[in-house]
């Protein structure tokens, strides 16, 4: 659900759906074009992007890239979650023996 | 029956692990989705498939499958996840780690005979007192930090003003280094930045027999090269030109590297810069963006957005490739450390564009007056008054530099892997952070990168170097491929 208020959108997200994360990631990578207010009330997370002077796009096409956006961001939130442990790993194995040259084995 | 078994019987019935990933949807909705890992590797997928790849449905005998398991985006089930392999990857991309600082860059002398608009240090007049030239003695003790640092491979950059003026500084710094670095046996590399205007035989001589490099800025046409570069005279162009001549006589014609700083005067003449390069014989251009640094912050030729400059660059790009299909091979010199980057296992070694950032762990900057800061662009702050990235003295110890409260701002902004908008980012491994960058343009060593230019030019180069490497024709996709080679392209298409 979503509506144009005050020269901006207002976008109510599922919580049963949507981490906080994931919708705060979700803004931060409009914060160039827009002013962003993020609310929680009983229907869910409240989501208003406000356009800076000029620069936004079209308001259904701004809700439409938000929630797109949030897909994404909720996918990189799994992946993440699933695959956090790996490249921890990854990196420890890497470079646990800082002073042993590259290209060699990092047991 | 047929001979062969179904490709269905080789499907393991087992399922998968993902790997690590990262993935940018880029600004052409025709593109498939880009996926990027930690070890530098990457592919594409259309959408469908990405999300059947990402909620583990992808199965065995997928024509992709193969693919994402070689790359490192997935493990099988009944395989051990290839840590080590992995690690050797990330190993070699990060080799400069193992390194401290490679570069070493000496300002000889603050003094110079231009006054460039957009002159990113602070200068004074050619004739003004020598008391703008490094001394012998805090040359003596730069040498020492040079030579205690862990590099065994060190470039040593003369830099000034204009280092020509004060040329028995690069004298005494080459023999001082190559006296004391007889018993310590490190490879050393010498570039000299000059506007090739204060070459003598004797000059050139002395750079012929310690094979110093030359470094110049060149601007193009006439026209644009002398408004930006102005001198009383009137004649820069002639002069650097004249320069250019005379070094490549004494030197070879490859003994001049050039890079041209783009004005706002410059953006309408892509086609016209690179054609000048190519007049002059010269087989590589960088086309370098003004930064926010001494005078260059106030120059109204700043005035241009980053969307102005990226307009200017694809089509620098697209003519570049075109002048090399024509026969003649000329690289742009940053899309080709962005490309060596994305194609080849290594680091591009740019000191700019590294995590943890190169400033202080890859670079020192000696200058003229003792002072030892972390990068050029540091330098080029304190020269505005502002020396929060000023390590310390050349009389302290390389340790004490090292463990100085401006390289604990650095580190703490300087590794992207933690920083927000870069965490995430599908460039990640091929970019990297500049703290001092993000703390000149947007006051903190982290930044805010949705509002940063410096990431919304790195996000428009790599989307316009991957665009070119997915949906580029073959002959564009081997020019490309020639930058990192250094090697002619040569054209598919036969007459």
């Amino acid at each position: 659900m979503s509506r144009v208020n005050d020269g901006g959108v207002e976008i109510v997200i599922d919580c049963q759906l949507f981490s906080i994360d994931a919708v705060q990631r979700a803004a931060f990578r409009f914060s160039d074009s827009c002013e962003v207010d993020i609310e929680r009330n009983e229907q869910g997370f409240l989501v208003r992007l406000r356009p800076r002077d000029g620069i936004a796009p079209e308001m259904d096409r701004l809700k439409e890239r938000y929630r797109s956006t949030l897909l994404d961001e909720q996918l990189r939130e799994k992946v993440l979650a699933e695959t956090r442990h790996i490249r921890d790993t990854l990196y420890t194995v890497a470079f646990a023996r800082a002073n042993a040259p590259p290209g060699t084995s990092a047991e | 029956m047929s001979r062969f078994r179904s490709p269905d019987e080789y499907a393991s019935a087992d399922g998968y692990r993902l790997l690590p990933f990262r993935f940018r949807r880029l600004p052409d909705p025709s593109l498939p989705v880009l996926l990027t890992n930690d070890v530098g590797e990457h592919l594409w997928m259309e959408d469908p498939q990405f999300h059947d790849y990402a909620g583990k449905r992808l199965p065995a005998n997928h024509p992709q499958f193969a693919d994402l398991e070689s790359r490192h985006f997935l493990s099988r089930d009944d395989q051990p996840i290839p840590l080590e392999s992995m690690a050797l990857q990330l190993r070699s991309r990060k080799a400069f780690l193992f390194e401290g600082p490679a570069l070493h860059i000496f300002v000889a002398t603050l003094r110079c005979n231009h006054s460039c608009q957009y002159c990113q240090v602070s200068r004074r007049v050619e004739g003004e007192s020598p008391r703008f030239d490094m001394s012998f003695e805090t040359v003596t003790r730069a040498v020492g930090h040079v030579l205690a640092s862990p590099a065994k491979q060190v470039t040593v950059e003369f830099q000034g003003g204009e280092p020509l003026l004060a040329f028995e500084v690069i004298r005494f710094a080459v023999e001082e280094l190559e006296r004391r670095n007889a018993s310590i046996g490190k490879t050393l590399r010498y570039v000299i930045t000059t506007v090739l205007q204060h070459l003598t035989p004797e000059r050139l001589e002395f750079i012929r027999q310690h094979r110093i490099e030359l470094s110049t800025s060149f601007d193009g046409p006439a026209g644009v090269h002398n408004a930006n570069r102005p001198l009383p005279s009137r004649d820069s162009y002639q002069r650097t030109v004249a320069g250019l001549d005379q070094a490549r006589e004494a030197l070879g014609p490859h003994a001049v590297a050039a890079l041209t700083t783009i004005t706002k005067k410059s953006l309408s003449s892509p086609e016209a810069i690179i054609d000048s390069y190519r007049e002059l014989g010269l087989h590589s251009v960088f086309l370098r963006p003004l930064s926010p640094y001494g005078f260059a912050a106030k120059s109204p030729q700043r005035d241009y957005s980053v969307a102005e400059f990226m307009a200017f660059y694809r089509k620098a790009i697209a003519h570049l490739i075109q002048v090399n299909l024509d026969g003649y091979a000329m690289d742009e010199a940053y899309a080709a450390l962005l490309l060596r980057s994305i194609l080849t296992p290594f680091s591009h070694g740019h000191v700019d564009l590294r995590s943890p950032a190169g400033a202080g762990l890859g670079t020192l900057v000696y200058n003229y007056d003792g002072k030892v800061y972390a990068s050029d662009e540091a330098r080029m702050l304190a020269a505005m008054g502002e020396e929060t990235f000023c390590l310390g003295h050349v009389e302290n110890s390389y340790a004490e530099l090292m463990r100085s409260d401006a390289m604990q701002l650095i580190a703490a902004g300087g590794i992207a892997e933690s920083i927000p908008g870069c965490s995430d980012c599908a460039y990640l491994p091929f970019c990297g952070s500049d703290p001092v960058d993000s703390y000149r343009r947007q006051g903190d060593v982290i930044g805010h990168r949705p509002t940063s230019d410096f990431c919304e030019r790195q996000m428009g180069m790599f989307d316009l170097l991957f665009g070119y490497l997915h949906r580029g024709t073959e002959d564009q996709k081997r020019v490309l491929l020639s930058w990192v080679t250094r090697r002619r392209p040569v054209p598919l298409a036969v007459d």
